[in-house]
């Protein structure tokens, strides 16, 4: 019996394994593909962007896409292109830095204050507005360009950062996700904060944001992940190429740049990765506690 | 614990993160910088407005103001070219030879001629008989014409004839000169020929040395004969017998000698009172045997014969004396002398006889050495003697067989040359003959052509004076006439094309009729040229040149007829010239452009290709840019212009192309259309550009 469940352990962590390097792969391609030559990275991929302009015909390109995890020759010209030699990689690095970073913290601003709001109060026209918030949260990313397009252009915003910075900041998923945490916290501590005299300032400061530490910084990872890889909204709302984030010029890059792609990538992979490391401990915990709250 | 370590890790991301961006951050501060190095530096200029010293300016080539084609209006082979392109030709220099070819253009002449001439008759003849009924005189005359053309007919002959007849008679001539040089040479030869004579002396000599040489190999032979039988032969026997028979033959000589001197002693005396011969130093007196020198033995011989001679006289003098009575001498027989000769022979052989013995003798002594020895050893000797007398008789003997050789040879070539003799002088007696026939006739065919001539002017009397007889009847007749002297002028006319091209046929050079330069030969020597085709074109120096640039209209404006232009590209050599002679359009263009025509002088040649520069009249322009910044492509002229664009990090500037035309052009500005007034035009960069490309501008020392 003792002996089943070893090998049952022994059989599922193969699994996971294995569903781990499958999905590490592309993070691992992009990583290695960085130190390879334009001219070796074209004749690997060359058949994927076959139909991009820029291809010349004059490389060598395979038959098949070929997958390589070993670059022939290891070089560091790609680094070099991308960090020194233009600028305009690292000014779109910091587009991206200066449009995540507001929308992180106004988001995180708005989202305590709304659930706090939301966990206080009770009512009927609380039901309905948690209940539009809920919709909206619903509601892909896609469905809310055109509204957003049309507001931004009314209030004359349009192709500035606030166009893309406003609606992120007022964004409902993390009032929904902070809304259920903050109604974990027992009843019994606001009222004991209450009889001792404490303003709801107090209460909202003191007692309710340490107690939902985890599911802010949970909350802050996933909105910096989810904004650090945005695409549509800037193309839409944010036409001028200069403001533009690092994550659209990766989504159009074209067959004599895939090197520099690979290696803007891995760049822009490392504060997600730096974040998300930082805070492992309390995303895990906001996202456990997400999972055992009820009603 | 736990938490501590995570605590920890959570400072070492931190410091990770923090470091990162500050990187990225300095990296961004500097990026801008680094970048600005590696930009080509550019500077520009603004576009500006003002006057223009506008100057034409194009090239072309030169051509000849007036050339003159070299036409052949027939088609003949040409021999040779003598002239190459660009050489410089005088007047008369010889320009083609032609071959000696009848052309087609004179058969075609000959053949106009020849119907015309039918046709003149024809219609002569056709008005002689309409008029025959018209007067007896007429019919007189007629038969006095058909008489004459009876006689021209019969005397015709062509100068051609004659020229044939003094060609022939020329070749003949020619041919005996040769045959008798000839002659002389075979002649010449023939007395030169004592390489017979030589031959002959030669054989005689080897004849007599083979002899003597056969008698010692045969001595020899015998001598080892007598050995290998093994008779004992003895050098002391063998020379006494030699002593012996040396002592006999000198005893008949001497015998001889004293029969020789009592059978001549008589003749000579006769001889000396007789005068016949003169005897000389002739010792006839002495009775001691010598022996008879050459000399002697020459002079008597000599005597021998004058005697012989002497003695074939008539019997009689002059006188009448009998001269074998001279002196009395009664009992001499002149001529009679064979006892004498007899005994000189006798002598003579008695004489060699004695040699021979004392040469056999001393032989023999010297060979006494060689018989002391054993058998064997004068076997060798013999043997050794034998072989080297074999090898001389066998050296000899091919000597002897050479000489003869030769003696045939010459005495073959010595006949050969007589033959030919024979033949060339049978040859030179024939062509004397035939030249005396040549001359001949040809004496007979010009008294042939003189009858001829008058008979031709007869015809032609009589023809005037029919005509004469008949004209003046009526209008037909006079109508007739003139179309008889139409045909008539028309004879003439391909008469003289007959001659000009007969003399054209012969003649056989063509020659450059102006002073100038070959600018074109069209044909190639051993092909035939194409009637009324150039066959060479010459460019007349003295007349000058001329040049043509096409222009726009724009441009032509600029400039006016009389004006002086200036030529660019054109260093060495004197001074050139270049006056703008007229305006015209320019027919390629469909009047979008017009042709400058420019007339130059001065050291230059056709073909050359010159660059000139014309027009001095300023006018206002809106848009100038340096010349400098003016760039060409396969799509035309563009300038690059600086456009800026702001950026967090400051402008960045960009070439862009624009498209312009050039509207006028001076030495260092450009008026252009297709700019604006505050553009900023590129005028020179640090490295290559491109449309597109990011640049930096140049710093001002300000």
């Amino acid at each position: 019996m003792k002996k089943n469940r070893y090998f049952g352990r022994f059989a599922l962590t193969l699994l996971a394994a294995f569903f781990a390097l499958w999905f590490l792969m592309p993070t691992v391609l992009t990583i290695t593909n960085s130190f390879m030559t334009q001219s070796e990275i074209s004749a690997n991929y060359g058949k994927v962007f076959a139909n991009v302009s820029g291809s010349d015909g004059k490389a060598y390109i395979a038959d098949e896409v070929n997958l390589k995890f070993i670059p022939d020759k290891v070089t560091f010209h790609q680094y070099i292109s991308v960090l020194i030699r233009s600028p305009d990689y690292l000014l779109k690095f910091w587009n991206s830095v200066i449009l995540v970073v507001p929308i992180v913290l106004l988001q995180l601003a708005v989202a305590s204050v709304t659930a706090y709001g939301f966990t206080r109060w009770r009512g009927k026209v609380r039901s309905l507005l948690f209940f539009f918030y809920v919709i909206l949260m619903l509601m892909p990313t896609q469905v809310t360009l055109v509204p957003n397009y049309l507001v931004s252009d009314w209030i004359g915003i349009l192709n500035t950062r606030w166009a893309i910075i406003l609606p992120g900041a007022f964004a409902p998923f993390s009032v929904f996700l902070l809304t259920k945490s903050m109604r974990r916290i027992p009843a019994s501590l606001i009222e004991a904060a209450k009889l001792d005299g404490s303003s709801e300032w107090q209460i909202f400061k003191d007692i309710c944001l340490p107690q939902c530490r985890s599911a802010l910084y949970s909350i802050a990872i996933l909105v910096f992940i989810d904004y650090w890889n945005m695409v549509e909204q800037p193309i839409i709302l944010l036409p001028n190429a200069d403001l533009q984030p690092l994550s659209v010029y990766l989504s159009t890059i074209n067959t004599s740049e895939v090197g520099l792609a690979f290696a803007i990538a891995t760049i822009y992979m490392v504060p997600s990765l730096l974040l998300f490391l930082h805070g492992e401990d309390y995303l895990v915990e906001g996202i456990a506690h997400q999972g055992s709250v009820k009603g | 614990m736990e938490v501590k370590e995570k605590s920890k890790k959570r400072e070492l991301i931190k410091t990770i993160a923090i470091v990162f961006l500050a990187v990225l951050l300095v990296l961004t501060f500097f990026s801008q910088t680094i970048m600005n190095y590696s930009l080509p530096e550019v500077a520009t200029q603004m576009v500006s407005s003002g006057t223009i010293n506008a100057k034409v300016r194009g090239s072309g080539t030169l051509t000849a103001n007036e050339s003159y084609e070299v036409n052949l209006k027939q088609t003949r082979e040409i021999r040779s070219v003598c002239v190459k392109e660009g050489d410089t030709v005088e007047e008369g220099t010889l320009l083609f030879v032609l071959g000696d070819v009848e052309s087609e253009e004179l058969r075609a002449a000959q053949e106009a001629l020849a119907n015309a001439k039918l046709s003149y008759e024809k219609r002569r003849l056709e008005l002689l008989k309409s008029y025959e009924s018209d007067d007896q005189s007429v019919k007189a005359l007629r038969e006095d014409l058909e008489r004459a053309y009876a006689q021209r007919d019969a005397n015709q002959v062509t100068d051609e004839e004659v020229t044939f007849a003094k060609g022939d008679l020329a070749a003949a001539k020619s041919a005996l000169g040769q045959t008798q040089a000839l002659l002389k040479e075979l002649n010449a030869a023939q007395s030169d020929s004592e390489e017979y004579a030589n031959a002959k002396a030669k054989v005689a000599e080897l004849e007599g040395e083979v002899k003597t040489l056969t008698a010692a190999v045969e001595d020899y032979e015998e001598q080892l004969a007598k050995l290998d039988n093994g008779e004992d032969v003895t050098a002391d026997r063998k020379i006494r017998d030699a002593e012996d028979a040396l002592r006999k033959a000198e005893y008949a000589w001497k015998s001889d000698w004293l029969a020789y001197k009592g059978v001549l002693q008589g003749l000579f005396e006769y001889v000396e009172r007789a005068n016949i011969a003169d005897l000389g130093d002739l010792n006839t007196s002495t009775d001691v045997p010598h022996t008879l020198t050459l000399s002697e033995q020459m002079y008597i011989e000599s005597f021998f014969t004058q005697y012989h001679q002497a003695s074939k006289l008539p019997s009689t003098d002059p006188d009448g004396s009998q001269t074998k009575s001279v002196q009395g001498e009664e009992d001499f027989q002149p001529g009679d002398y064979s006892k004498e000769k007899e005994a000189y022979d006798a002598l003579l052989a008695d004489q060699e006889d004695v040699a021979a013995k004392q040469q056999t003798l001393d032989r023999l002594r010297q060979d006494s050495s060689i018989s002391e020895g054993s058998v064997s050893q004068q076997r060798r000797a013999i043997r050794d003697k034998l072989d080297e007398a074999e090898s001389d008789l066998a050296s000899t003997e091919r000597e002897l067989r050479d000489a003869r050789q030769e003696l045939d040879a010459a005495a073959g070539s010595n006949e050969q040359l007589k033959n030919q003799i024979r033949t060339w002088e049978a040859t030179q007696r024939q062509q004397e003959a035939s030249i005396t026939v040549l001359e001949e006739n040809l004496a007979a065919l010009q008294e042939k052509q003189t009858a001829y001539k008058s008979a031709v002017e007869t015809v032609n009397a009589k023809e005037r004076e029919l005509e004469t007889a008949l004209s003046g009847k009526d209008i037909d007749k006079q109508l007739n006439n003139l179309d008889l002297q139409t045909m008539s002028l028309e004879i003439q006319k391909q008469q003289e094309l007959v001659d000009k091209y007969t003399k054209d046929s012969v003649g056989a050079e063509i020659k450059s009729p102006v002073s100038g330069v070959v600018s074109a030969i069209n044909v190639s020597a051993g092909k035939e040229n194409t009637p009324d085709q150039p066959m060479a074109v010459i460019d007349v120096v003295d007349r000058g040149y001329i040049i043509k640039i096409s222009v726009t209209n724009e441009q032509a404006k600029q400039v006016r007829v009389g004006d002086t232009a200036e030529v660019t590209n054109y260093y060495w050599g004197s001074e050139v010239n270049a006056v703008l002679e007229s305006i015209t359009s320019d027919p390629s263009s469909a009047g979008q452009k017009k042709l400058l025509v420019f007339r130059v002088s001065g050291d230059v040649e056709a073909g050359q290709n010159i660059t000139l520069s014309v027009g001095q009249r300023s006018a206002p322009m809106d848009t100038i840019v340096p010349k400098s910044a003016i760039r060409e492509d396969a799509n035309g002229k563009f300038v690059l212009i600086v456009t800026s664009k702001n950026t967090p990090l400051g402008n960045r500037y960009t070439a862009t192309r624009a498209e312009v035309q050039v509207l006028a052009e001076d030495d260092t500005s450009v008026a252009v259309s297709g700019l604006a007034n505050n553009d900023y035009v590129i005028t020179t960069s640090s490295k290559p550009l491109d449309a597109g490309s990011q640049v930096r501008m140049v710093e001002n020392p300000s």
